[in-house]
């Protein structure tokens, strides 16, 4: 455990070339840089992938595609700086395409209105277990849009291509999405702004 | 600051932990995709299809050939249809021109440009007979120093094969074996004709015997 602690706490201090030798072996096959990759940046995937599901067995498929579709496609990766944002894209797809043929999957339409009592807190800082009841607690399409708009950084337009939706719906499910998870938010006894 | 901003940042800067039973299961599946990819195992994925595809050629093949053959056969027997229909067709014009132009007037003009005569037809000759029926008489005659002569090829486009022996050293005169029909050349009016004399038993036709002067249509 300290060791992998440790592991993660050196591949966290990579600079831009380290990253880019280390992609570099990757694409040339070698299985101890794809190795020291997926502790390096699997986390950061595993947090994308995450919070489309609300069940870690869904998510961990779509995990295992997207590392894999990103170890097996870094050469098409073109700058070096952009790696976060190209993985997030990729993740946040295989999460999508994953929900899409799973048979677990929630009606967009399907609205939840009563969302179980969580524990309250009143730290500010939220638990993150907490945070990701609350976001699995959301319809799938205000999740997906919540998730892809806010944490993933999609655009309106690029949301509406990727779901198949309207932008004014992607916008729509957004502000659906926001408000539900301010209800929930007070409901533990946070305050929202304006309040 | 709000507290859903918060909440949104601390989901970006979300890190699950990752597992090493994770790392061993994306190695599985990278390495069996390298498998995959190896040149070997290319040639292995492609042998199967590539074996289907030499069975199905070879099935082809032989069916191809079969079904050329089938067709080179009919095509035969198609010929064999389309030269025994022309040599009707032959028969046909012959008697045709007998037939509308009574007094034989096209005699040694030449074979119609649509017909083409086979040698083993014969020669055409015409044969007027008692009654006046007109006849169409297909002979082959070589009277060569060395080499007479004398068959007949075809009665009213009905085939036989009936060769006269020769009578005399002049190629002037031949018999048949069975003395049903004898043919001789003649001169009449300072022409020379031919004259086929048959018999009663020729055949059923013929009563009595009877004797033809033959003329060459063309």
């Amino acid at each position: 455990m300290l060791e992998y602690a440790l592991k993660i706490f050196n591949q966290s201090k990579m600079e831009q070339a380290d990253i880019k030798k280390l992609v570099e072996a990757c694409i040339a096959g070698e299985e101890q840089a794809q190795e020291q990759f997926f502790y390096q940046f699997g986390p950061y995937v595993k947090g994308v992938v995450r919070k489309y599901f609300k069940n870690n067995s869904g998510a961990e498929d779509a995990f295992m595609k997207a590392m894999y579709k990103i170890l097996t496609r870094l050469d098409s990766l073109d700058q070096i700086d952009s790696i976060f944002g190209w993985m997030r894209r990729i993740a946040a797809n295989e999460s999508l395409m994953e929900l899409r043929g799973s048979k677990n999957l929630m009606d967009v339409e399907e609205i939840n209105q009563n969302i179980p009592q969580l524990e309250t807190s009143q730290k500010q800082e939220l638990d993150m277990e907490l945070i990701m009841r609350m976001v699995e607690e959301l319809p799938e399409g205000y999740r997906n849009v919540f998730c892809l708009y806010e944490i993933d950084g999609f655009k309106h337009r690029e949301i509406a291509e990727i779901l198949g939706i309207s932008i004014n719906t992607s916008k729509s499910q957004l502000i659906m999405a926001k408000k539900r998870l301010r209800n929930s938010l007070e409901a533990l006894g946070f305050k929202s702004r304006g309040q | 600051m709000d507290q859903l901003d918060n909440f949104i940042k601390q989901l970006k800067n979300h890190r699950p932990a990752v597992s090493k039973t994770e790392w061993l299961r994306l190695k599985g599946i990278l390495r069996q995709q390298k498998t995959n990819n190896s040149p070997r195992q290319k040639i292995n994925n492609i042998r199967i299809p590539l074996s289907i595809a030499a069975g199905m050629l070879l099935l082809i093949g032989v069916g191809l050939t079969l079904f050329l053959s089938e067709s080179k056969t009919e095509q035969n027997l198609v010929s064999s249809k389309v030269e025994s229909e022309r040599n009707a067709m032959v028969a046909s014009l012959q008697m045709d021109r007998l037939h509308h132009r009574g007094e034989l007037v096209t005699f040694r003009e030449g074979a119609p440009t649509s017909v083409s005569l086979s040698p083993e037809l014969g020669d055409p000759y015409h044969a007027t007979l008692p009654n006046g029926d007109n006849w169409l008489i297909h002979l082959k005659l070589v009277r060569e120093r060395d080499h007479c002569e004398a068959t007949i090829k075809s009665i009213n486009d009905k085939a036989m094969q009936l060769q006269l022996e020769k009578f005399d050293d002049e190629c002037n005169e031949f018999r048949s074996d069975s003395k049903k029909a004898e043919m001789k050349w003649v001169e009449k009016n300072g022409e020379e004709r031919i004259v086929l004399v048959l018999a009663d038993g020729f055949s059923s036709q013929i009563e009595a015997p009877i004797t033809l002067e033959l003329k060459r249509i063309y």
